[in-house]
């Protein structure tokens, strides 16, 4: 996919940039930093799904992991222990530690998941000095038409990017 | 929403984002100094000899080679397992608590503090694993199914609650620590070349700072820490469960569970300065970890101490109230005046009169001192623990059964091996690891800025200033 790329070092004239690109509606496809910018993240709306399915599955963990205890306390092996009730008050305290285990497996697994995070993965995006100092603005520029096009260089060179690309 | 500030600077020196990323990796961008191959020497002879030759012995010739008699039945295993556990819950006070708190001033030592908690945590399992005597039965302890006896593993034990609080809070502090250096991951795998690139890299998963990954990357911290939070309090809770559903005078207290959390916090916030004042000697980290990080720390620590002495206080007046002389045995004849006088001063002395030092700002800011008072305090721990342990077992209802207890030559290697474990570990992070969260640190840096006027608007203010 070709792009315009922007290259800023100053977290100022960046958000300068992010300001003018959202009034224009400039198709931003991401923009890379190398420590979040709060923000810029309210700037563009940026949200995840994460804390709503780790609840789900915190909800889930809660329950299969009372079912575990149920069954083998229960119904398998019923043990007489000085004649005190079966379903026991000790649960919570393993309903808890497996409720935060379940929910931290797969909270991270689905994080890996969708931000596609694997070993031996190749970055989809380089440039010298993104994870270092320098901020990059990604557009696409398939979506670019020449008013818009100029538009948006006008917009890098005002706010004084370093550098201005296509790739 | 996020321009608040009540702590002043973090980070001093003007650094630019890409002078944090080249103090940061200097320390393993340079040959490493002469200190840490002297340091790793050490701690690799002691890990090499205790892990390595009385671990073994143990294994191979049983429990008998540990100072354990029919009296005393836990020793110095369970006195060391605690003492690791508590430090080990560093990590997690230090890093989640003053996340989840939005305590800034936590970004340039939380990474030490959890990768301490990793190896710490490491250090405390070996204990669980070898004092059962026969390692190799150790799989009957998880619930893989009714097991040759027909039965399913005891869920009302705290000693079960154990196992899976502490591989539960071992594989979480893992995955938070190791979350949280993915970027930086990519900073190293960006600047290195070769073989280490590679390494990098693939661990770094392939990151790259999208704006959808970093709020991904924050929620899953959060979660994790929003999580980990409670579980720190369970874990050392349960620990403490361990001693306190026994009836043994000294250890049936209810006062256990928030004793030992805060004991635990204690002793690993201290270990962190204790590192934290090396790290900073060493690589010359001063605008990083400045006087005020410790400051901060040292208030904690003191308030914490007189958490602490308060609860000893209790302890004694408990005793005192209960009218149970077998209670009153071990507090007032054995701990104050007995046979156990000296751990027992040693451990008020350490734990809750040394750190009142901290009250007088002078030595808050002496870093000699605050490393003097940090080790005091972990030593000080230590004998809290063998005091909890032995003396209640060796000197308990029937006068006719009591023995001493004494550690052999194998109980103290052991310990060593562990602590070199510790500090091998803690040597490779350094060395090998970026050793704070430089994302963290450039967004401070950019707080910074913020705070700070820029030229033409400082010329402005002043003219105001000079037309009023």
């Amino acid at each position: 996919m070709s792009r315009l790329i922007a290259v800023y070092n100053d977290d100022k004239k960046l958000m300068e940039a992010a300001d003018k690109l959202v009034e224009i509606h400039a198709p931003v496809e991401e923009v890379i930093t190398p420590f979040v910018i709060e923000e810029l993240l309210h700037k563009f709306h940026v949200k995840s799904n994460i804390p709503l399915l780790a609840f789900f599955y915190g909800t889930i963990g809660l329950i299969s992991v009372f079912a575990a205890l149920y069954y083998t306390f229960v119904i398998d092996y019923p043990l007489n222990i000085g004649g005190k009730p079966n379903l026991s008050l000790t649960f919570p305290v393993l309903l808890f530690i497996g409720t935060v285990l379940i929910t931290v497996l797969t909270t991270v697994a689905t994080f890996f998941h969708q931000d596609r995070l694997y070993p031996w993965k190749k970055p989809e995006f380089e440039y010298p000095g993104m994870n270092d100092d320098k901020m990059i603005v990604l557009i696409d520029k398939s979506k670019l038409n020449d008013k818009m096009k100029q538009m948006v260089q006008q917009i890098f060179e005002e706010t004084g990017a370093l550098k201005v690309e296509e790739v | 929403m996020y321009k608040k500030e009540v702590r002043g600077e973090l980070i001093l020196g003007n650094k630019t984002y890409g002078d944090i990323t080249n103090d940061i990796l200097r320390s393993q961008e340079t040959k490493a100094p002469l200190w840490w191959w002297i340091a790793f020497g050490i701690f690799f002879v002691l890990m090499s000899i205790g892990l390595g030759y009385y671990v073994p012995l143990t294994i191979a010739k049983g429990i008998g080679m540990w100072g354990n008699n029919n009296q005393v039945v836990w020793g110095w295993a369970i006195i060391n397992f605690v003492w690791w556990i508590g430090i080990g819950h560093a990590g997690t006070a230090f890093s989640i608590f003053l996340l989840v708190f939005r305590q800034k001033w936590r970004t340039s030592i939380n990474r030490a503090a959890e990768a301490m908690t990793v190896f710490a945590v490491l250090a405390a399992g070996l204990f669980p694993a070898i004092h059962v005597g026969r390692p190799w039965d150790e799989f009957f302890i998880f619930p893989y199914g009714p097991n040759s006896r027909g039965l399913w593993v005891n869920f009302n034990s705290p000693l079960l609650w154990d196992v899976f609080a502490i591989t539960t809070y071992l594989t979480t502090s893992a995955i938070f620590w190791y979350i949280g250096m993915l970027p930086d991951f990519a900073t190293v795998a960006e600047r290195s070349k070769g073989l280490k690139k590679k390494i990098f890299r693939s661990l770094s998963l392939g990151w790259v700072g999208k704006m959808s990954s970093w709020r991904k990357f924050e929620d899953t911290l959060v979660i994790l820490g929003g999580l980990a939070m409670p579980l720190v309090i369970a874990v050392h809770s349960i620990v403490s469960t361990d001693f306190s559903a026994g009836v043994l005078p000294g250890w049936h207290e209810t006062i256990f569970p928030p004793f030992f959390v805060v004991g635990a916090i204690f002793s690993g916030f201290s270990m962190v300065v204790t590192l934290m004042v090396v790290i900073r000697l060493m690589f010359k980290l001063e605008d990083y970890v400045t006087d005020d990080h410790f400051d901060a720390i040292a208030r904690i620590i003191t308030f914490v101490s007189l958490i602490m002495g308060s609860a000893y206080l209790i302890e004694l007046f408990i005793a005192w109230y209960s009218g149970n002389t077998f209670e009153q045995y071990v507090f007032d004849e054995n701990y104050l005046k007995g046979h156990y006088a000296a751990p027992y001063w040693w451990m008020l002395i350490f734990n809750a009169f040394l750190p009142q030092l901290f009250w007088f700002k002078k030595v808050r800011r002496n870093l000699l001192l605050i490393f003097l008072i940090t080790i005091g305090v972990n030593i000080g721990m230590w004998l809290e623990r063998y005091n909890i342990v032995v003396p209640p077992m060796a000197e308990d209802f029937l006068p006719a059964g009591w023995f001493k207890y004494a550690p052999t030559i194998v109980d103290k290697w052991v310990y060593l091996g562990t602590i070199g474990l510790f500090g091998v570990g803690v040597l490779l992070f350094i060395r090998f690891i970026p050793m704070m969260a430089m994302n963290e640190l450039k967004q401070q840096a950019k707080r910074h800025t913020e705070l700070k006027p820029s030229a033409g608007e400082y010329i402005a203010y002043k003219k105001i200033i000079e037309d009023e």
